[in-house]
């Protein structure tokens, strides 16, 4: 018999107004104890201003929104000695009679996070397109128009940080969570309160990044550089909270996906077994856990150098820039392949389910994504080569970075491998697929031009960078992120995407994507510096190439958006339970996934690709034939 | 391939990483954690190394009290001793002993709260003009008051669930925190070894 709902779970029901309540609730507070008490601490002499109040303010808020989601009720209950969760208050918990309320409360069920993670994403890809949109309309013409220098700065810092907090969970976010407990057989992550914090401190984030248009914005761009960072306006401490809460996320989620992985896999599932996702996702979370306290490390720093006057950053007190440069990058970098190691697996994953042959060279493919992974924690100075870094150790970091194409490059192989002599099918994901090679080849070749120190020093802080990154981000993740939408979305919510309206979205965006960015590499070469509203008049043209080929591009993504939030809302055309004949674990549990994933674990016994023989990877006992909804 | 499982299993009922995962997370946290206090140690050997502008350890500012320093270290090593006792009973089954070794550890937890908050209180360094040197012992030290906090809550709620017996302490769990709490102690006398000595 069932008890009558306690007080925790009828708030618990009100999560998400109340976590916005909290939320002004402890910005309120902070705002009032870090204006006052704080200085006064300080004496009446001090001069630390009122970045103590904003950044204590932003802190408690944070403290308070997750307060109103409930998340501080187990800790506390703890604290108190109280009894564990019960049974029914855990089923709650993990939404297991919520409906479509428990999208917007704290949740443990790893499926509902998943989704949660993919609205997030695709809202901020929203925000941060448009962005870009503000962006290239200004550089329509030399000299400035829409905005002003310091607005337009604010405008690119915006867009670049939103963009990056963005493809920092665009795959684990939403098919990490989603998939990955599956995928390894079992019925939910390590740590599922947890799983849900990392999700539920991204919109504190980007709400607490977005803020700073109220408060001057900031000058830096998404690398926060000092000592500019140290003089900005009150605008410069929302990015560093925002992104201190990017970082935490970052480096929880990939402890708790570790620990699951490598923990908690069904009998049989050796790693040898694992889908090359799941290792993919494995290796990301090592750089997300290895690699954020960094950040961490130098927000803190930033913080201190803003609220209490110290000098980490500031030359006139002993500090120097290159800190911050050094932590940064030695984040920032790993941090590019926190985007792209989960999108190789999302692609390699996909690839024999479209040629329907195993996926070629499975161990020299997780051998090639480990090695990226190791390799990217000794690279990243290549970012400091023209800041001042000592000529004697440019080679180093000059061959280690170029060293990375090596690894990259097997992936490549491992996909042509898989390709060679297949019998492929050229469904819309197989195209974002092939649309993701082309690209992420052009990002790799011109990553090479950068990692090479004479034409580093030529093309560094100009558009060819800045094109270079958006092939390998854009042109790489997102679309292995919009082949993923496509490929899981009848899995995740049941319902199917119109094939021909979305083959059609696919050469929209690929060709203004190329257009867009081929006219920015060129740019690029021509000597135009990026972060800067005006530029030479014989640029013109190009740049005006660049913003038509964006408008285009802008639209396609919409478009992508539209086909998405039609089919799943609107039309809701019921797909089959495996429509691509996948032999995935994944693909084998019923169309919605139960709440605990299984009725009895599965036994794996192969990998999932053989698609030789079409037998499956894994028993599952009688009840669940493969190919069930094919 | 056969077709026979290769677990010979045929019946599973879940596959709770239990205790295991809670040690092995315990271990990765104390992984990045060793990222953040690399990175604080960079920091430290970069500016001392390069004194920009002499202004690393300006003449005039001093090192945290000695004393005050050494006994915020002997309270951790307590709490670490206490932490190892409770580890060793609840493996052995000797739950007449646990409870008092967890109030002593608890108590000692709070001392090595409160003295290294003292501590921190007794810098007074003007932090704008007083060098980089002050900049980083007192972040330095914020961090660790941080995580002994941290872990410190986590023992008080082992403390309450064993005590009120809502749920006893695990080997796990005893473990774990014993773990992390040997793990800030050492990062603890590493710190203070640099800040008093590699000034």
């Amino acid at each position: 018999m069932s008890t009558p709902p306690t007080l925790a779970r009828r708030l618990n029901e009100w999560g998400l107004p109340l976590g916005i309540v909290g939320m002004v609730i402890g910005f309120l507070i902070g705002f009032a104890v870090g204006t006052h008490a704080i200085p006064y601490s300080f004496g009446e002499d001090n001069s630390l201003g009122s970045d103590p109040g904003i950044l204590l303010g932003y802190a408690l808020s944070v403290v308070g929104f997750l307060a109103g989601m409930g998340f501080l009720n187990y800790p506390i209950g703890r604290l108190l000695g109280a009894k564990r969760p019960s049974e029914e208050d855990n089923a709650y918990i993990h939404g297991e009679s919520g409906g479509l309320s428990r999208y917007f409360r704290m949740t443990t069920d790893h499926k509902v996070i998943g989704l949660q993670y993919l609205v997030m994403i695709l809202a901020f890809l929203f925000i941060g397109g448009l962005g870009a949109m503000f962006i290239r309309t200004e550089l329509l013409t030399p000299s400035p128009t829409i905005a002003t220098a310091q607005s337009y700065l604010t405008l690119v810092g915006l867009h670049s940080t939103l963009m990056i907090f963005m493809a920092s969970a665009a795959i684990i976010g939403p098919f990490g969570n989603y998939f990955v407990p599956i995928m390894i057989g079992t019925r939910n992550m390590a740590f599922p309160r947890l799983e849900a914090l990392t999700f539920w401190l991204l919109p504190p984030a980007g709400i607490i990044l977005l803020s700073t248009v109220f408060l001057g914005g900031f000058t830096t761009g998404w690398t926060g550089y000092a000592p500019l960072a140290d003089q900005n306006v009150l605008g410069m401490d929302s990015y560093l909270i925002g992104f201190a809460l990017i970082g935490i996320s970052i480096g929880l989620s990939g402890v708790n996906m570790i620990a699951t992985i490598l923990t908690m896999r069904a009998p049989g599932m050796a790693l040898s077994r694992m889908p090359i996702f799941v290792w993919s996702v494995l290796v990301t979370s090592f750089l997300g856990a290895l690699a954020a306290p960094a950040l961490i490390a130098a927000v803190m720093m930033e913080v201190f150098d803003r609220s209490y006057q110290t000098t980490f950053f500031v030359p006139a007190g002993g500090g120097s820039p290159y800190l911050w440069e050094n932590l940064f990058w030695f984040f920032g970098h790993p941090e590019v392949y926190i985007f792209v190691v989960p999108a190789f697996g999302l692609i390699m994953e996909m690839l024999p389910v479209f040629t329907r042959r195993p996926l070629w060279g499975y161990r020299v493919a997780v051998g090639g994504m480990v090695g990226i992974g190791l390799l990217s924690f000794v690279v990243w100075q290549h970012h400091l080569f023209v800041s001042g870094l000592a000529p004697s150790l440019r080679p180093f970091y000059m061959f280690s970075t170029e060293l990375i194409s090596v690894p990259t490059g097997i992936i490549y192989l491992v996909a042509l491998g898989t390709l060679w002599r297949a019998r492929t099918r050229f469904t819309t994901p197989m195209l974002f697929i092939f649309g993701f090679f082309f690209n992420f080849l052009i990002g790799g070749f011109t990553g090479v031009f950068l990692s090479d120190v004479p034409s580093d020093f030529t093309l560094h802080a100009s558009y060819f960078v800045q094109a270079h990154f958006h092939y390998t981000i854009m042109g790489g993740e997102v679309f292995a992120l919009m082949a993923a939408i496509v490929y899981y979305l009848p899995k995740m919510t049941g319902r199917t995407m119109d094939i021909r309206l979305l083959r059609f979205q696919f050469w929209a965006v690929f060709i203004t994507f190329n257009g867009t960015f081929i006219s920015l590499i060129s740019v690029g070469i021509l000597g135009m510096p990026r972060r800067v509203i005006s530029y030479a008049a014989y640029l013109q043209p190009l740049n005006v190439s660049a913003t038509v080929f964006a408008y285009g591009l802008g639209l396609s993504m919409t478009l992508f958006l539209g086909i998405l939030l039609w089919e799943v809302f609107i039309k809701q055309r019921v797909a089959a339970a495996n429509p691509w004949e996948s032999l995935g674990v994944e693909w084998q549990v019923p169309t919605p996934v139960p709440t605990f994933n299984f009725d009895r674990l599965p036994v794996s016994w192969s990998l999932p690709y053989d698609y030789d023989t079409g037998k499956p990877a894994a028993d599952f006992g009688p009840a669940v034939p493969a190919f069930s909804g094919a | 391939m056969s077709d026979a499982s290769p677990t010979g299993l045929t019946v599973i009922d879940d596959a709770k990483g239990g205790g295991r995962t809670l040690v092995f997370t315990s271990r990765l946290v104390m992984a990045a954690n060793t990222t953040l206090q690399l990175s604080l140690l960079f920091a430290f050997l970069y500016l001392r190394a390069n004194n920009f502008g002499g202004m690393w350890h300006p003449s005039g500012i001093g090192t945290p009290p000695q004393v005050l320093a050494l006994i915020s270290l002997a309270f951790p090593l307590i709490t670490l001793f206490a932490l190892w006792a409770v580890w060793s009973a609840v493996s052995k089954a000797r739950d007449s002993s646990v409870s008092g070794l967890l109030w002593l550890a608890l108590f000692e937890a709070v001392l090595t709260g409160a003295v290294r908050i003292l501590l921190m209180y007794q810098f007074n360094w003007e932090l704008d003009s007083a060098g980089t040197y002050a900049a980083i012992s007192t972040l330095w030290y914020a961090v660790l008051l941080g995580e002994f906090i941290l872990v410190g809550l986590w023992l008080l709620s082992l403390v309450m669930g064993h005590v009120r017996r809502t749920d006893p302490l695990s080997p796990a769990h005893a473990r774990a925190i014993l773990d992390q709490w040997a793990y800030i102690t050492g990062v603890s006398i590493v710190v203070y070894l640099l800040i008093q000595y590699v000034k």
